[in-house]
């Protein structure tokens, strides 16, 4: 695990999070290029990387992330950004690949959604923060496929872009797992979108679609 | 979308051949005039009002002329006598009543002239004099005698056009009465023959009245230049835009400060008590930790629960100031940031529009706080949000499904919105029946 943020307190406090649940933090780096060296040296699974980051402050902290795993493919990335900027998400995305996630940095001080996070990045899922799936979810025409789906069928939608699993939907929705399936097949033709079968590749499929419209 | 809820667009300026007027000046490209006439009636209509108020202005001008000299050159020989003044005075009133009378034969042939205002007669003495410290009097009294000078000109010519006009097409029918012998220009240039003689005199009669509208035309806005120049005084008017300017400015400003005042009265009341009252549960649980360790993980949980909720209320708070997003992304994002935000569906459709930093503000604001009184109020299903361009204006229009009853009035959260856009020059209107829909519309102009 390699952290990577420009402000101390939130590294540190992530460092001490990491440590409690026995992750080991091989490098707690503040700026791109370090993280960039880092990754290249230790070959972490996974690094939390903030957007913002110095040199530029801008996006240097998701470019560094998407150069990393240009070389590094197996590298699980989880963004941190203090606001939901879609068009992160979307590069985030774009290679298509699973072991992404992108959560605010309020998120995180939660543990359980920390390590939740870190668990579905490593098994190669991805995690969407709700604020950011929110946002993806606003209808930009008045013909827009999303405004036929019912209000049940907006929140199954919603919690498979976060990136839970079927199994994760069921629990939260206080309904069986054969509901969610129902619910999921009904979505996928309303917005016609053919089914492509196992959780990861859903998800994804979902994403692309709604990062296209 | 409803035409009624924009601002009226100002009429297009029309170019001509004579347009020697300034922008100010409203001119419509032939006078009022019932759009059932074909141009040639419509043509010759105009022409003859054209007609109508050169002649008009000969004769206005005329007497004005006459009586303005006699009553100044009298005043002004009385002045040692006081009576003298009340005599000027007199002047000034004739001339005032010919600078209107020009502006109303003006206005006959379709042109307007902005109406200057002058001061009442106060009582007494004083009151009565006041005319003389006017200077748009003396300025009146100077366009008498220019208009006097300008209209003997243009009353010569618009007869010689017409009548030359006139009779120079008709003159192989009256010639014949002419005294003979007739020796006319042709005649003299060595065409004696009575055919040239017809053609001459219809050709230069067919030229003239030809360009007889034209040249009618040209001689009314002369008269409406000259009349420009000495008879609007524009200083009034500039004074009012510039004094309305001032209040949509203050409008901003109140609303700035408003909103500030506000924040900081919040950010007393909640986050900072909150924040407080994190300190005295850590302390008291660091106190606890040896002896009562159930306890102080009992105040522990509650600090972590104050912690989270100073940041909820924080976020809120920071929505009364402009969102970083706003500034970073620009205005579509804020947008649907704002529409993801709320528990109502609300599809979002934002046109490039180019808008200055207050009014992306402003925008910014309307679509927030319609959405959140939405949220409160409507009970609404599902809601849009719409930013288009419309020629020079951005147009923000909110509808919901909801159970209507939106207001400007004070009180209600939309009220303060109209300042905010009254400082950036835009306008609100609200249509919001009982029983709903409810649509508002915002209007910005764009840089």
């Amino acid at each position: 695990m390699v952290v990577a943020d420009d402000s101390v307190l939130l590294r540190e406090g992530l460092v001490r999070l990491l440590t409690e649940v026995d992750t080991e933090v091989v490098a707690a780096v503040d700026d791109a290029p370090h993280f960039l060296r880092a990754v290249k040296e230790h070959r972490p699974d996974v690094a939390i990387v903030d957007v913002r980051m110095p040199p530029g402050m801008t996006d240097d902290g998701l470019r560094a992330a998407v150069e990393a795993r240009q070389s590094q493919p197996e590298l699980g990335i989880l963004m941190l950004s203090a606001y939901v900027e879609l068009s992160y998400a979307d590069v985030l995305l774009s290679d298509g690949r699973g072991g992404v996630g992108y959560l605010l940095k309020d998120r995180v001080t939660s543990l359980d959604t920390l390590v939740e996070a870190l668990r579905t990045i490593s098994a190669g899922g991805t995690v969407l923060d709700p604020e950011v799936v929110a946002q993806l979810l606003v209808a930009r025409r008045r013909t827009d496929p999303l405004s036929r789906l019912s209000t049940r069928e907006r929140e199954v939608l919603a919690l498979m872009a976060e990136g839970r699993s079927n199994a994760a939907i069921a629990e939260r929705l206080v309904v069986t797992g054969g509901a969610v399936e129902k619910h999921i097949s009904n979505i996928f033709a309303k917005i016609n979108l053919p089914d492509v079968g196992s959780d990861n590749r859903r998800v994804l499929a979902v994403l692309a679609w709604l990062r296209s419209r | 979308m409803s035409d009624s809820y924009l601002r009226d667009e100002p009429a297009d300026e029309v170019l001509d051949l004579y347009d020697v007027l300034p922008q100010r000046v409203n001119t419509t490209p032939e006078p009022p005039c019932q759009t059932e006439d074909d141009p040639v009636t419509s043509m010759i209509k105009n022409t003859g009002r054209n007609l109508a108020v050169i002649i008009g202005m000969f004769a206005l001008s005329l007497t004005a002329f006459i009586a303005c000299t006699t009553l100044f050159s009298v005043g002004v020989s009385l002045l040692v006598l006081v009576v003298g003044l009340f005599i000027l005075v007199g002047c000034l009133i004739v001339a005032g009543w010919a600078s209107r009378m020009t502006m109303a034969l003006l206005s006959y042939a379709g042109i307007e002239l902005p109406h200057t205002h002058y001061p009442a007669a106060g009582p007494g003495f004083r009151g009565k004099l006041r005319r003389l410290a006017y200077a748009q009097s003396w300025r009146d009294l100077l366009h008498v005698l220019v208009n006097f000078i300008l209209s003997i000109i243009t009353f010569s010519l618009a007869l010689t056009w017409v009548f030359g006009g006139l009779g120079g097409v008709t003159y192989w029918f009256w010639s014949q009465w002419l005294p003979q012998p007739n020796q006319g220009l042709p005649a003299l240039l060595g065409y004696p023959s009575r055919f040239a003689d017809i053609t001459f005199n219809s050709v230069a009669g067919a030229v003239l009245l030809i360009t007889t509208p034209l040249m009618l035309r040209g001689l009314v806005r002369l008269h409406s230049a000259v009349g420009y120049a000495l008879l609007v005084d524009e200083t009034p008017a500039l004074r009012q835009q510039v004094s309305e300017l001032a209040q949509s400015r203050t409008a901003a400003g109140e609303a700035e400060v408003h909103t500030l005042r506000r924040l900081e009265r919040d950010l007393h009341d909640g986050p900072q008590q909150r924040l407080v009252r994190l300190g005295m549960d850590l302390s008291a649980a660091q106190r606890r930790l040896d002896d009562d360790p159930a306890r102080a993980r009992a105040l522990l949980d509650e600090a972590m629960r104050q912690s989270q909720d100073a940041l909820a209320e924080i976020r809120t708070l920071s929505r009364g100031i402009a969102p970083p997003i706003l500034a970073e992304q620009g205005l579509p994002a804020a947008i649907t940031a704002l529409a993801a935000r709320g528990t109502v569906p609300t599809s979002v459709e934002v046109d490039d529009v180019q808008l200055t930093d207050a009014a992306q503000n402003a925008a910014y604001f309307v679509v927030a706080e319609a959405l959140a009184n939405m949220e409160k109020h409507s009970q609404a299903r599902s809601a849009s949000v719409e930013v288009r361009r419309l020629g020079a204006l951005a147009v923000i229009n909110i509808t919901d499904d909801g159970i209507g009853g939106a207001s400007l009035a004070k009180g209600h959260g939309l009220s303060g919105l109209v300042d905010r856009l009254a400082g950036v020059d835009g306008t609100l209107t609200v249509s919001s029946p009982a029983g709903g829909p409810t649509s508002l519309t915002a209007t910005i102009p764009q840089t």
